[in-house]
């Protein structure tokens, strides 16, 4: 065998003789998924309105900025709203690929979109999505293949071998990052920790220990560098994984004590440490009682609906259409877009055609109901809608557009959560507009909740920087 | 032998995920950390004002863009300073004979350095002709 021969054949055996468990696919698609519609419409949704730019907007590609239209909030809000909606799906096992295809499309537009989000873990999800396109998801069992007693108990992927060597990649990157004296002194870390038990105990250590201010700072900064280095090698390499999978997470749990505002960025990578360094067999044995519920479930499944019954023209309009209609309940810009969209997509999925899923079309159109109540639900039933309005209108008050912004506090009140609306700046607005019956009804709006109102003249907050995450 | 069209996306996207993060270490730009991987890299932590000037004059732009892009503007990013000055050259270019814009960007140094300006004052209308 000639070198380049030689060299062909372990490229080869790398890539396509790569195996893993079934179980950890499955895992991954409902987790990782999962995880990402409900960061979609809990956490991302509520900024879609910083999108009301006016004209001025700069896309990740900038030199296509001549070419592509200014975003706007009614666009971004629906580009969340179906991308989680079609993740979600994904999550349940629901017309896994065609949803894969159109999710990373819609993901990765809105991200490129506009600058304005710049975090990281984005970018890095719009990678992961682009490679789940390629991961034979289509084994593992969801709502649209509940029993496939023949699918084997590992498969061959490629493409989730390079999910292992991208998270590497950014391991390492990010290890390099921290190669310099900025870091390593301590300095750039001391700046991060803003949680004032953590300092006072870096402090106390470093008395403790007679090293100068920075100390405890620097120790622990080449901890991380080095860490860092480590787990880059360990996505690579089988045998380091107990180490960095137990290591890892504990890591990430303590980026989340120190409360970096960095997004669910840490709960995506405790996720993908437990879903991809987890050994076979710890994987297997933490699957097992997911398993049996799963089993269970099946059999509940098979005594309510008839698996494999003929589908019918009707239940995929009628669900559609139901599914729409659910989705307008979300209160926000843009949602009777994102509600045909979803409407169109339901129907897509279960119009019927020779090669349906083998389970019951009721299911599954009660399903995608279910995804568009759950979205509903992550909605109206957290502060987004609050935030949404409250972030726009403090924006278009800040701008000097005074009657949109009056009508957007009016809109953010109307979800206000108790004792927080803002009555006081709406008043101050309508004053401002020469209005001076509405600034009146809303100062006796306010009034009627005055102990907790006491606080409403505070000006609005920033919206979150774009980019603190890493 | 004849390659797979998997083995041409993996050698693809591979070279893309190496090569993109090297372009930040050869670009002249310090600040554009975007696709590098920099996780709370020394230059995420440095501050920045900026001072926009029209005809000599302080124009700050905060009441005409979102507060988002003040906060990248502060972080001395390129591409949205540039995109904001061909902004203004544009809006000014029927109304002005010859438009003249100026951002001063000036940054904390890492270590505590003296601080120094990240663009040169020159009309910026002028130069993104």
């Amino acid at each position: 065998m000639s070198g380049r021969e030689a060299i062909a054949a372990r490229w080869s055996r790398f890539w396509f003789e790569s195996e893993v468990l079934r179980s950890r696919l499955t895992a991954f698609r409902v987790v990782f998924f999962g995880l990402l519609a409900l960061d979609l419409w809990v956490l991302m949704v509520p900024h879609a309105s910083r999108h009301d730019l006016g004209a001025f907007n700069v896309s990740h590609v900038p030199w296509l900025d001549p070419f592509i239209p200014a975003p706007d909030t009614s666009i971004f809000t629906a580009l969340y709203l179906v991308s989680g909606f079609l993740s979600m799906r994904i999550a349940l096992g629901l017309a896994t690929r065609e949803s894969r295809i159109a999710l990373t499309v819609l993901y990765s537009t809105a991200y490129l979109w506009s600058q304005l989000d710049s975090y990281q873990h984005h970018y890095l999800i719009c990678l992961l999505l682009l490679l789940s396109c390629f991961v034979p998801f289509e084994v593992t069992p969801g709502l649209d293949a509940a029993r496939a007693p023949e699918a084997p108990r590992v498969v061959r992927s490629w493409a989730a071998r390079l999910i292992y060597v991208q998270v590497s990649i950014v391991y390492f990157f990010t290890a390099i990052t921290k190669a310099n004296e900025h870091w390593l002194s301590g300095w750039a870390l001391e700046r991060i920790v803003r949680v004032e038990g953590v300092r006072t105990l870096f402090a106390d250590m470093a008395a403790g220990m007679g090293w100068a201010e920075l100390g405890t700072y620097a120790l622990v900064a080449h901890v991380i560098m080095l860490w860092q280095f480590f787990v880059a090698v360990a996505f690579l390499f089988p045998r380091l994984r107990p180490v960095a999978c137990v290591t890892g997470p504990l890591f990430h749990v303590l980026v989340e004590v120190l409360d970096l505002k960095i997004g669910w960025f840490s709960y995506y990578m405790i996720g993908i440490y437990y879903l991809l360094l987890f050994p076979d067999r710890w994987f297997v044995g933490l699957a097992k009682p997911l398993e049996r519920v799963g089993t269970y479930a099946t059999h509940l499944f098979d005594r309510v609906v008839r698996v494999g019954e003929a589908p019918s023209v009707y239940v995929a309009c009628g669900s559609s259409a139901l599914c729409a209609a659910v989705a307008l309940l979300v209160p926000l810009e843009g949602v009777g877009v994102a509600a045909v969209t979803c409407g169109l997509a339901t129907l897509a999925a279960l119009w019927p055609r020779a090669e349906l899923p083998a389970t019951s079309s009721v299911a599954r159109a009660l399903a995608h109901v279910a995804i568009a109540g759950s979205m509903v639900l992550a909605i109206r039933g957290t502060d987004g809608p609050w935030d949404y309005y409250r972030f726009w209108a403090g924006d278009l008050a800040r701008r000097g557009e005074l009657e949109p912004a009056a009508e957007m506090y009016e809109r953010a009140n109307a979800h206000a959560p108790p004792g927080r609306a803002r009555h006081a700046r709406l008043a101050e607005i309508y004053e401002r507009l020469g209005r001076p019956n509405d600034a009146e009804r809303t100062r006796q709006q306010g009034l009627a909740h005055l102990p907790a109102t006491l606080r409403t003249t505070e000006p609005e907050p920033p919206p979150p920087t774009p980019d603190r995450a890493p | 032998m004849k390659m797979k069209p998997a083995s041409a996306f993996i050698a693809v996207f591979l070279a893309s995920q190496v090569l993109l993060p090297l372009r930040y270490y050869a670009s002249d730009d310090d600040f554009d950390e975007r696709f590098a991987w920099r996780m709370f890299s020394p230059i995420r932590m440095t501050a920045c004002e900026v001072e926009w000037t029209e005809d000599d004059v302080p124009r700050p732009p905060d009441a005409e863009i979102q507060v988002a892009w003040l906060a990248l503007m502060r972080r001395a990013r390129r591409s949205v300073l540039v995109a904001y000055a061909r902004a203004r050259c544009a809006d000014l270019q029927g109304r002005v004979r010859e438009p003249d814009v100026r951002a001063l960007v000036v940054c904390d140094h890492p270590d505590g350095r003296p601080r120094r300006p990240v663009t040169p004052i020159v009309n910026l209308c002028e130069t993104l002709r």
